[in-house]
């Protein structure tokens, strides 16, 4: 119920103006929106305690149940995943500027990796390539494995500070 | 930058320049100059200038923040203004440029010193062809001496940024972070006659005439109000006057200096090429073109709203004058008029009185309520112009520094919350009456049949009647007043309730009882080096009585509303017995007393429809995503962890426990009671001065406000930081057991599904 003297915001009183309110986007879909925006993303993986950040570029499925990315074996990457299968990710949009902080968004993911067998990768190369077409002889590649990262957890932060989480339905098809 | 920067530029040659660079007040008065007007001698500090400010001291990353912190459609004027405010104080404590305060004082040496200036707004977007900012862009005169000049340009920049600007941009669409702000610097010029002049009437858009209003002496007394002027009205084409008004006290104008004002402000119109408004000093030979604009306001402004957001800003004298009138006349004779009506229960009554009485009611609510839109909240103003004086004079770090000495022990809401923990301390003398009570209210006995069983126990005259007694004595003096539609003095429950819960974990009050002395000492003792002490006292006077006024006259309202609800239900009880309304109904909207009074006057027992209410809300979570992290503002400092209580409806005040974490969509003034059991607040509704700010600085409780759907996001039994420093809402503990057990479960990751 509308109080007389709970004082009215002025956009209220304004007659025709008010915008309509743009049709509700889930948080699924701002993550989605910013994973298919992106190209690059941050990998952390570690060993014996020690963490290791590094640039992939990623693919995420349409669900958002998985991340797909790409490593040459020899890598040290690689052979920490190999070690310890938990990892975390950051995808996010920044600029380089620092005025346009409130319109940063940016994810958290935190999953499980796995090496992908020659036989499982055919299901998601398309994926990748989809996205990332210049990298085909990247892919192509014998000394190069993929790895796909089942999400666990999304931690959606934008307006600088505010953050949500989000998990991906377990029971929703794969792609 | 442009490649070729220029800073500062001549108003003899700033016409060649384009508007974006010297915007539109310089304009227009260099193209009076170049036509042969006098025109006060200035020169106009460029766009470019405001840009090598804001690059200079990287204020654009401040200001994006601030203005895109949540969309405007979220805010209130409050939360509006303390954006305002923060970009302004930013903004005073930002250094001139070097080389930019070397070219300003080189332009101001031409003037000997002591020269009284003025320094004017002159925004690219203003006094255009669209737009007229008038009023919304600050203007300083009468300003001399290097430092002052300075300062009064920064405030001119940062005025760019005022609420009632972004308010204007945001209804005009106009794209706030491109906007850029030009300055000109003039040479006060007064003659012995000044004036404004209007080529076409502004007020009935009728351009058949001319309005001329002069007054003795210097302009700004016309403008603010202060003087009444002369004012005639005349035939454009003629030259016969239409009509002429002397409000002042002497004429000032004969007919040869009415025909000589009509010829030159004609002139004025024809090259600028449509109706103008005119600020001049200055007759025959002297006439002075101070400032010109075009007329906008008969161009679609119908917006009632803009009008409205004009008025919540009374300056000076005029916020003076309102504040001796709202703290003694209009508060007392709300009160007189509350207690008035206190002292006559409608069951009692005749049909005649009652009808009467009820009538009487509601014309002075409606009466009040008006009062309320057209002058409480403007006083509102009282609060931010003693911030806006503070921050002036001692640029603090923290913006909301002034907000310590206006803290007084006068609030209602003070009172009525220290008087509800007097009586929970008054409560554990006596254990077994207590124990009584817990039952009684856990057996949901409440209401009238509540007031009765208390009242059978105090007549007993047993050792707990003291305490009965002071707390009826509460009940009808504080609690007169309605929440969502009911009456919490015939709900004796929820106020028992929250006495209960203070009496169990009893700490002493915990309202500070210094009054920040220091603060004060210090504010008085700068102002006192500036000898603005007694503009000081002043001001912090008019802030007192604004800050406090800000809460009690909703409780008053309130109030006002309790006895209007109380006729309203007796006269629909009566409607309903006549078989006038199907069903009582459970809540009212007040302003359907008129229909209840016509139902109980009408000779042919009309059928009354009253307007259904609803109860609360209940809302359901829109987000698939869980909450972690929340931003609103800080508005009560403190750090605290704790469980979460969503408060939708007046049920649950009766759940709450000592020290939850209260989460509110808007606290209303009416239910502060429930405060003191806080243990931090969150709430939908922003802003420095909403009535929880207020109140929980008074009582030194955590808050943030402003965080867009808190009611929806939070859940009753959620465990909540709160930090009311920073103004961040963490919901949850940091875990991380999912992706452990996850981890834990091998190597049967979701291959499977494919």
């Amino acid at each position: 119920m509308r109080k007389v003297y709970d004082e009215p915001m002025f956009i209220d009183l304004k007659i025709g103006i008010k915008k309509k309110e743009e049709a509700k986007k889930s948080l699924a879909e701002d993550i989605r929106r910013l994973c298919d925006s992106q190209s690059f993303a941050v990998l952390a993986t570690q060993g014996n305690g020690q963490p290791y950040a590094t640039l992939i570029s990623f693919a995420a499925t349409q669900n958002l149940k998985y991340i797909i990315f790409t490593t040459p074996k020899a890598t040290r990457k690689y052979s920490l995943i190999e070690g310890d299968k938990r990892v975390s990710l950051l995808i996010d949009n920044r600029s380089n500027q620092p005025d346009s902080i409130n319109q940063i968004s940016a994810l958290t993911i935190t999953g499980n990796a796995r090496i992908l067998t020659d036989e499982d990768q055919e299901h998601w190369t398309d994926l990748f390539m989809e996205k990332h077409p210049y990298l085909s002889n990247f892919v192509e590649s014998d000394s190069t494995a993929m790895i796909l990262v089942e999400v666990v957890r999304y931690f959606y932060v934008r307006k600088f500070q505010e953050v949500f989480e989000w998990s991906p339905k377990q029971n929703s098809s794969s792609l | 930058m442009e490649p070729k920067a220029k800073f500062i530029i001549s108003l003899d040659r700033a016409y060649e320049y384009p508007v974006r660079l010297i915007g539109g007040k310089s304009r227009n008065a260099s193209i009076c100059k170049r036509e042969g007007f006098l025109v006060p001698d200035g020169f106009c500090i460029s766009t470019d200038s405001y840009r090598a400010f804001v690059k200079e001291n990287k204020l654009s990353a401040n200001i994006n923040f601030e203005v895109m912190r949540k969309p405007y459609e979220e805010m209130r004027w409050e939360e509006i203004w303390d954006v305002a405010l923060r970009i302004r104080s930013s903004f005073i404590k930002a250094r001139m440029p070097d080389f930019l305060e070397r070219k300003i004082l080189k332009a101001l040496s031409k003037w000997p010193e002591g020269t009284l200036l003025a320094i004017r707004s002159s925004s690219p977007d203003e006094d255009s062809k669209d737009y007229s900012f008038a009023g919304v862009h600050e203007s300083f005169i009468n300003v001399s001496g290097e430092t002052e000049v300075l300062e009064k340009i920064k405030l001119v920049w940062a005025s760019l940024w005022s609420d009632r600007s972004l308010l204007y941009k945001k209804e005009k669409s106009l794209d706030s972070i491109k906007s850029l702000m030009a300055v000109l610097v003039q040479k006060m010029e007064t003659k012995d006659v000044s004036g404004l002049a209007f080529s076409a009437d502004p007020s009935d858009k009728d351009k058949n005439y001319i309005i001329i209003e002069a007054i003795r002496g210097s302009l700004d007394l016309l403008v603010d109000n202060v003087k009444s002027p002369e004012r005639f009205k005349i035939n454009k084409k003629t030259g016969e006057v239409h009509s002429s008004k002397l409000l002042a006290d002497d004429k000032l104008l004969d007919a040869e200096s009415i025909q000589m004002l009509r010829t030159r402000v004609l002139e004025i119109e024809n090259l600028f090429g449509e109706p103008v408004d005119i600020e001049w000093t200055g007759l025959k030979e002297d006439f002075t073109v101070l400032q010109v604009r075009p007329i906008t306001i008969f161009k679609n402004d119908s917006n009632m709203e803009r009008k409205w957001y004009l008025t919540l800003t009374p300056k000076g004298k005029k916020l003076i004058n309102l504040a001796e009138k709202v703290e003694n006349v209009l508060i007392p004779e709300l009160m007189k008029t509350c207690e008035k009506y206190a002292e006559l229960l409608p069951e009692a009554l005749d049909k005649e009185t009652f009808l009467a009485g009820l009538k009487d009611r509601g014309d002075s609510y409606e009466r009040w309520t008006k009062i309320y839109l057209d002058e409480f909240i403007p006083f509102a103003q009282g609060i931010r112009n003693f911030g806006t004086f503070y921050n002036d004079l001692l640029k603090p770090q923290n913006a909301y520094q002034f907000v310590e000495l206006l803290k007084t022990e006068g609030h209602i809401a003070r009172r009525r919350n220290t008087e509800m923990s007097i009586l929970a301390e008054n409560l554990n003398q006596y254990p077994e009456f207590k124990r009584e009570l817990r039952i009684l209210i856990k057996q949901n006995i409440r209401g009238g049949e509540l007031l009765k069983a208390l009242t059978e126990r105090k007549q007993a005259k047993g050792p707990e009647s003291e305490f009965l007694l002071r707390f009826f004595e509460f009940l009808n003096k504080e609690m007169d007043f309605t929440y969502e539609n009911v009456s919490l003095n015939l709900a004796p429950e929820v106020s028992l309730h929250v006495i209960l819960a203070l009496s169990t974990n009893h700490e002493e009050s915990s309202i500070k009882d210094d009054l920040n002395e220091g603060y004060q000492k210090e504010y008085l003792e700068t102002a006192d080096k500036f000898r603005k002490k007694d503009e000081a006292v002043q001001w912090l006077r008019v802030g007192r009585v604004s800050w406090r006024l800000r809460d009690d006259d909703n409780i008053l309202m309130g109030r006002l509303e309790n006895q209007l609800l109380l006729f309203m239900r007796e006269g629909a009880k009566i409607l309903a017995i006549g078989g006038q309304i199907k069903e009582l109904p459970e809540l009212m909207d007040l302003s359907d007393w008129r229909k209840i009074y016509q139902g109980l006057t009408s000779s042919t027992l009309i059928k009354v429809e009253l307007v259904p209410v609803l109860k609360g809300s209940t809302l359901t979570n829109p987000s698939d995503g869980k909450p972690r992290q929340l931003v609103g503002q800080p508005s009560s400092p403190g750090l605290i962890t704790g469980k979460a209580r969503v408060i939708l409806s007046l049920e649950d005040f009766k759940s709450i426990d000592n020290g939850e974490i209260l989460v509110f969509d808007a606290v209303q003034p009416q239910m502060t009671f429930i405060i003191p059991l806080a243990g931090a607040i969150v709430e939908r509704r922003g802003g420095m001065l909403v009535h929880s700010s207020i109140i929980a600085r008074e009582m030194n409780i955590p808050a943030v406000n402003g965080v867009s759907k808190a009611t929806e996001l939070i859940h009753t039994g959620d465990i909540v930081t709160v930090n009311g420093d920073l103004g961040i809402v963490v919901i949850g503990r940091p875990e991380f057991d999912i992706e452990l057990n996850k981890s834990a479960g091998g190597s049967e990751i979701g291959i499977q599904n494919l």
